[in-house]
Parts: structure tokens; sequence; C-alpha cells
């Protein structure tokens, strides 16, 4: 273990015999400047080094505190701070790292995200919940038996975070018979799109349609005589629904949006949301628009 | 009569030959190991004087530098390119 030291000062030489007349190992001697010399000395000659330096007129300075084969081992020793440091991110990596920071959703199954969080809320699988304290496998093969519109699941960590990767069932493809008389809309909404291969449209996009209404019929009139057919078409209807958010607070309209889309499990295409006052409470209505398909053949 | 005297006499050798007061092992011209010595004299990196017992020991050449004085051993680095005993 060696520190090295610069000295300045008018006859170095004197200095340096002094030095080695009095037992201190000088290493790697060397000039810098006329007034200037710098050396190592061993760590154990150090405090008879500053005790013959210190009535004598010269300056000197440390330049570099340790150097040697021990120099590592010492320096850790003088920075107890920083390996005790080391030793608490080791330590709390290695404790954090078993904890659920988020839950993340993957997947097309993802849109039933709120009957799986539910799920997992009843199995006591939330935030900061140990990942030491969950079986992923059984975990996936729950969440599979629990929601009957998911074919898969896979449940992985990925650092902090539980992915939950998911996919629906595939819909059974419906029987065409091609005895429908009309196509009627199921739901109340503007029109947004209308495909008629056979029958006649009795709206059209754009239209506002209600529920129960017939949009295609099946008469056809062909050389001014009206015959009845069989429908073949299909339209999407853009609907709409609401939810209401009471509250005492001003301005939460983001809040009342995401509350509402946290109850929705459907693909929202918009969304509005208009403030009223009354009986001194806020009234947020979050209006969601979303599309539904109806065909007929 | 000094051990050393005996072992002159013994050896039967000429009286102008007398044991060396330091010694040195030169290292080519990368260095010197110089055994003996009291003192420094001079230190510069173009040369190094040494106190010895009876007179000076002087190294010339570049860059030189003490890789360890300790006791009466001195290491001396650097290009050597003359010793002189002054």
């Amino acid at each position: 273990m060696y520190c090295t030291y610069q000295v300045d000062g008018l006859n170095l030489t004197n200095y340096i015999n002094i030095l080695k007349n009095r037992g201190i190992s000088l290493y790697n001697l060397t000039k810098t400047s006329p007034k200037s010399i710098t050396f190592s000395i061993e760590l154990r000659d150090e405090q008879k080094f500053f005790a013959i330096s210190k009535n004598m007129c010269y300056n000197y300075r440390r330049i570099k505190s340790f150097s040697g084969k021990g120099s590592p081992f010492f320096y850790l020793i003088k920075n107890i701070g920083l390996v005790i440091g080391c030793f608490l991110f080791v330590f709390l990596t290695f404790i954090f790292n078993d904890l659920v920071f988020e839950i993340s959703f993957t997947g097309k199954g993802s849109v039933y995200k709120n009957q799986i969080k539910s799920y997992l809320k009843s199995n006591g699988v939330t935030a900061f919940t140990r990942f030491s304290q969950i079986d992923l496998n059984s975990l996936s093969d729950g969440i599979l038996a629990s929601n009957e519109n998911l074919s898969f699941c896979e449940c992985q960590k990925v650092g902090n975070r539980l992915i939950i990767e998911t996919a629906s069932k595939v819909k059974p493809t419906p029987v065409l018979t091609a005895k429908a008389p009309y196509l009627k809309t199921e739901f109340s909404g503007e029109l947004v799109e209308l495909k008629v291969y056979r029958g006649t449209p009795l709206k059209k996009v754009g239209d506002y349609v209600e529920e129960g209404e017939i949009i295609v019929d099946g008469f056809v009139t062909i050389k001014e005589q009206t015959v009845q057919t069989n429908v073949i078409a299909s339209a999407k209807i853009k609907v709409q629904s609401e939810f209401y958010y009471y509250t005492d607070l001003d301005n939460q309209e983001n809040e009342a949006e995401s509350l509402a889309l946290a109850q929705f499990d459907r693909e929202v295409i918009e969304i509005k949301t208009e403030k009223l006052f009354e009986k001194e409470k806020y009234l947020y209505i979050s209006t969601l628009y979303y599309i539904e398909t109806i065909f007929s053949g | 009569m000094s051990f050393i005297e005996d072992i002159k006499k013994v050896l039967n050798v000429d009286e102008k030959i007398s044991p060396s007061v330091y010694r040195a092992v030169i290292f080519g011209d990368s260095g010197a190991y110089f055994e003996n010595v009291l003192g420094i004299a001079c230190f510069c990196p173009e040369k190094i004087e040494l106190f010895i017992k009876r007179g000076c020991i002087r190294i010339c050449g570049e860059n030189l530098s003490i890789k360890k004085l300790f006791g009466q051993d001195v290491a001396i680095l650097g290009k050597i390119n003359k010793i002189e005993r002054i």
C-alpha cells in the first residue's frame, strides 16, 4: 500500500537524504520541476513522514491516496458508506424484485380486463403482491376458467410487471338461412354503414334508427311489379351508452370518463362528457359511443 | 591488520587493488542498482549523483528516476549513457 506525494521547495536532495536517513523508503522518485518532486511512500511510513516534514520548509500534498495490491480493499474500508450502499442496493433490489408493481393486459382478450381484474382481486392478486405468493400457472388456469369468453390465458413475470396475455374466443360462425324477410335493428343509434345485397333499404347512412325499426325490407320492384324476397344485408350502427357520476368536486371530467371506461367492456370509438350542476352537486354525464353490427341473410 | 588486508595478503593481490566501496549492477541501458550508497548529491532527469564512502558516482542519461531508495540501496530507471566516479 502506497501513497504518492508531491513536495515543493528548495534543496530537495537534502530533503530526500533526510527521509532516507530516517528510514523512510521512497519509491518512484521523479523530479517534475526544478522545485518539486513526486514520490511514493509506504502507508505505514505516512505518520513518520508527516512528523519529519512538519517542521521543515517544504510544501507537501498528497496527489494519489492509495496504490498497490491492497488498495481496493483499503479503499472499501475507508469508504464503508459506499459498501453499505452497495449492499443495501443489492438487498433492496432482491426484495423489490419480488413485488408486483403493475398488472398489464395484452392480447385480444384484454377487452375483458375488468372481469379479469375482479377475479385477480378476489384471489388477492393486486399491486404490491409478492410474486412468490402467486402460482402463475394456476392463476392462468383460474382466469381461463372464470371467463367463458377467453380461449387462452398466460401470466408472465416481466421485471416487476405481471403480464396477462389473453385471447378471446372466436364466436361461432352464424348459419345463414337466406330466409330473412327484413333486416330489423335491435339498437337505437346512427346508421354509419349499410350494405344491401338483396332487398330495399328504407334508411340511408347518417339516419337515426330506433330499436325495432326495419332498415331493409324484402320487397323488390321489378318491371312495375313488386315481389317479396329474402333480405341479404348488413349494417353498422353507432350506439351510445351513458354513465352518470355525482360528486361535490368541480373539474372531474377526466375522472368521470375513466370511471365510465372502467365500467364499459366494449371498444369505445368516442367519448363525451357533460357537466351539470344540480342541488349543490355536480353531475357528469359521460356518453360512450361504440359500433354494433347487425346482419340478416 | 584488517580482514580485508588479510584477504589481500592471502590472495597476494596488488596494493592498488582494493575492495570496492560500492556495488553497481547495470541492466543494459535501462537501469542500474547501486548498493552502499550514503546519500544523494544531485538529482535531476539528466543526471543523478550518489554519495559513496569515498567520493561520488555520477549517472548521466535521459529520463532518469529513482525507482527505489531504501537504506543504502538505490534503483535507478531511465536510459543510462554514462556512469563515472568522481
